[in-house]
């Protein structure tokens, strides 16, 4: 089964081209009216998306009814990851349960640079934030110690995590005053069980790697070509087995830069330009983790188009989704439908079409 | 004089508790029926780790208030600025008042509980200093196109907000109870201070205020002063007394042991888990707290029309109200006091 999703990256380069937030919140509304499942956002700290997903994800929510909301890739490392979980926890209540978090380790290093935060431990600083969040989400009272984070500050002992052991006398929270923490409870409480479905995005194999020996999801980004896609899927699944882990405790999602008409022809052309840009963008920003991706190299968009990006009538994109479905088990296709410069009823006529021709067939 | 309701903490505590999926569902009910009563604002505050699920994230949820509402002003009441990254909230407000169209008003304060610190990787200690460089650097994010900022505890080089927000300059307050270096610290620099009012309820902490202003050669004319008051407005006093018993003061109990405002510890050292007999009776009847009638809580308010103010924000709501009863309480004091303020307001509109 492969549910129908959407990923917005809606920033200053949007702007520019008088598209705003409230106008994907219009379209989100009419997605979530047709039946599309996700919508996920997409942070950027340049033109190209939003610099801070979680008031795009309430605001979202609170504006629908039944379709998951989320972020594509909230990069933790940028902040501290208690703020995180708490923002996100209040995104869950308002939307009664219908968050996701898509995280990644990081992908501009000038960023990281803004924030203070050393690039070469990213990855590390990544996997402790996840794990915390987590470990917030789920547990009572906590202590975690980490290389690179602490919780609460100064938490001394062994690495990992612990929970606080019981020294009578009880006291109830509330008449306890002032107290130095060993170990705290993240409040409210999200409201999906056992936790928000958690997404990792990311280029390194180890990253991959890491989330399924953890039994966190895999949102798989737009930027890899579907034969990338096989192998990053096939990486996550070997982890997993390798822990004892089942596919039936995670999720697997797809991104794909999508533009959709009746005739595919038409679409190739009216979306060529938009694509041509994204291209240049994304090869602008280049990271090391992201060498080797075939979109990286001189390929030319059009081929881009036919193995990487869904741009065509829906009964051409059918058949290829179906493949990669039956490869390996996509469950949640996420298609970016809009990009600075589309026109607005392009999109919606796309989403319309994602609704009424594919989500169709990819959900049997 | 902008006329702000809230904050609300979006609590559940232990003598009432509530589903938050619908505290927050009634949150934009409330936002709603706030703009039609002709409230300027609604403020929402924060606290983390504590046992009753106080908000711990306002930006998020102004900004799901924001899809619901025309005009009405979205206040941070305070956002505990000290327990997160500058440049990390600096972008959340871009982003909530470009939802909100330009409503967002950041009032931001320091916040007081070691394990709010702690829990968000800050080292305990130096929080007004903290409070001052991170206002700062939020500041210049949401001002200049590009900043670099040097203090002791942030440090930035040519660094920009992609995303800018609607309002330039951002409207931005120190909300600070009544401590004396946080209304110097405003007036030297010259920025909006938000303030509870002095410990007897007067207005001396606002003399400080312009003084610090006018020894700093800040120009007092930008100054702005915000006052904060916990009203209690009901048809009569027998029914003011009897949500006092029920609700408000068990709330308030709590509050005051649980958030150590009053740091009080035993003989041994261990922290006092009962308050002082009297305190009760004294907190009712302080000048600072209107409690009872419209008549008298328009006469326990009249003071403030004096102080010269540019925001008042009144809680009409405690946590332990039910939804019918916070919409009432904020009702009768939009329909009963709020027109006395109007009309009275040098700085205002008039009713």
């Amino acid at each position: 089964m492969m549910r129908t999703g959407l990923l917005y990256s809606i920033g200053p380069d949007d702007f520019a081209h008088g598209f705003s937030y409230d106008d994907a919140l219009a379209q989100i509304e009419l997605a979530d009216s047709l039946g599309i499942e996700t919508v996920l956002f997409g942070e950027h700290h340049g033109g190209r998306g939003c610099p801070a997903v979680g008031p795009l994800v309430t605001a979202a929510s609170s504006r629908t009814s039944a379709i998951r909301v989320g972020a594509a890739n909230c990069q933790v490392g940028l902040g501290h990851p208690v703020s995180v979980a708490e923002d996100y926890v209040v995104a869950d209540i308002v939307s009664r349960g219908r968050v996701v978090l898509g995280v990644s380790p990081g992908e501009q290093p000038e960023d990281f640079a803004a924030a203070g935060v050393a690039w070469a431990d990213r990855e590390a600083i990544f996997r402790e934030s996840v794990e915390l969040i987590r470990l917030l989400w789920t547990q009572g009272p906590v202590r975690y110690v980490g290389e690179h984070v602490r919780f609460p500050l100064g938490a001394e002992g062994e690495p990992g995590w612990q929970r606080e052991p019981f020294e009578p006398p009880y006291v109830d929270q509330w008449r306890r005053g002032q107290v130095i923490p060993r170990h705290l409870s993240l409040t409210p409480r999200p409201v999906q069980l056992p936790h928000p479905p958690i997404w990792v995005t990311g280029w390194r194999r180890e990253t991959i790697e890491w989330a399924a020996s953890k039994g966190f999801g895999l949102l798989v980004s737009p930027l890899e070509t579907d034969d990338e896609v096989r192998t990053k899927v096939a990486w996550f699944d070997a982890a997993l087995t390798a822990v004892g882990r089942d596919r039936s405790e995670v999720d697997i999602a797809l991104a794909r830069d999508t533009f959709l008409m009746a005739d595919g022809e038409a679409a190739r052309d009216r979306a060529a330009p938009q694509l041509r840009d994204l291209v240049t963008a994304v090869r602008a920003e280049m990271i090391e983790d992201q060498a080797d991706l075939e979109i990286m190299q001189d390929t030319a968009v059009d081929e881009l188009a036919a193995n990487c990006f869904l741009v065509g009538s829906p009964d051409e994109m059918v058949e290829r989704l179906q493949t990669l479905r039956a490869d390996c088990g996509i469950g949640h296709l996420v298609c970016r439908v809009h990009l600075p410069g589309r026109a607005w009823f392009d999109t919606t006529e796309c989403i319309r079409l994602l609704a009424s021709r594919l989500a169709t067939r990819l959900i049997a | 004089m902008d006329i702000v309701v809230g904050p609300y903490g979006m609590q559940s505590p232990h003598p009432y508790r509530r589903p938050h999926v619908d505290m927050y569902d009634d949150l934009v009910e409330h936002a709603q029926r706030a703009e039609e009563l002709g409230f300027d604002g609604i403020a929402l505050t924060e606290h983390s780790f504590w046992y009753d699920g106080y908000c711990p994230a306002l930006l998020p949820a102004l900004a799901a208030v924001a899809q619901h509402t025309e005009t009405i002003k979205l206040m941070t009441g305070a956002l505990l600025l000290p327990q997160h990254d500058p440049l990390k909230v600096a972008e959340e407000a871009a982003v909530v008042d470009r939802l909100s169209n330009g409503r967002l008003v950041l009032g931001l304060g320091a916040g007081y509980r070691p394990e709010e610190f702690l829990g968000h990787g800050v080292p305990e200690g130096r929080w007004g200093a903290r409070l001052f460089e991170a206002f700062e650097v939020v500041r210049l994010a949401l001002t200049e196109e590009t900043f670099s900022f040097h203090g002791d505890f942030y440090d930035y080089d040519d660094v920009s907000l992609a995303t800018r927000p609607v309002q330039t300059p951002p409207d931005m307050w120190i909300c600070a109870g009544f401590a004396d270096w946080a209304a110097k610290g405003s007036g030297r620099r010259g920025w909006a201070y938000c303030s509870t009012g002095d410990l007897m309820g007067g207005s001396t902490v606002f003399d400080t205020y312009t003084e610090a202003a006018g020894r700093a050669g800040v120009d007092t004319g930008v100054l702005r002063r915000g006052l904060f008051r916990d009203v209690l407005v009901m048809p009569s006093e027998l029914e003011a007394e009897a949500i006092v018993d029920e609700d408000y003061w068990p709330a308030l109990n709590d509050q005051f042991l649980g958030f150590g405002f009053l740091r009080m510890s035993n003989a041994d050292g261990t922290q006092v888990t009962e308050l002082p007999e009297n305190m009760k009776e004294w907190y009712m009847k302080h000048p600072r707290n209107p409690v009872g009638t419209p008549a008298k809580v328009r006469e326990m308010l009249r003071p403030v029309l004096d102080m010269d103010l540019d925001l008042l924000l009144v809680r009409t709501v405690w946590a332990n109200f039910r939804h019918d009863r916070s919409l009432a309480t904020m009702e009768t004091f939009a329909k009963e006091v709020m027109p006395m303020l109007r009309e009275g307001d040098a700085n205002g509109r008039g009713a």
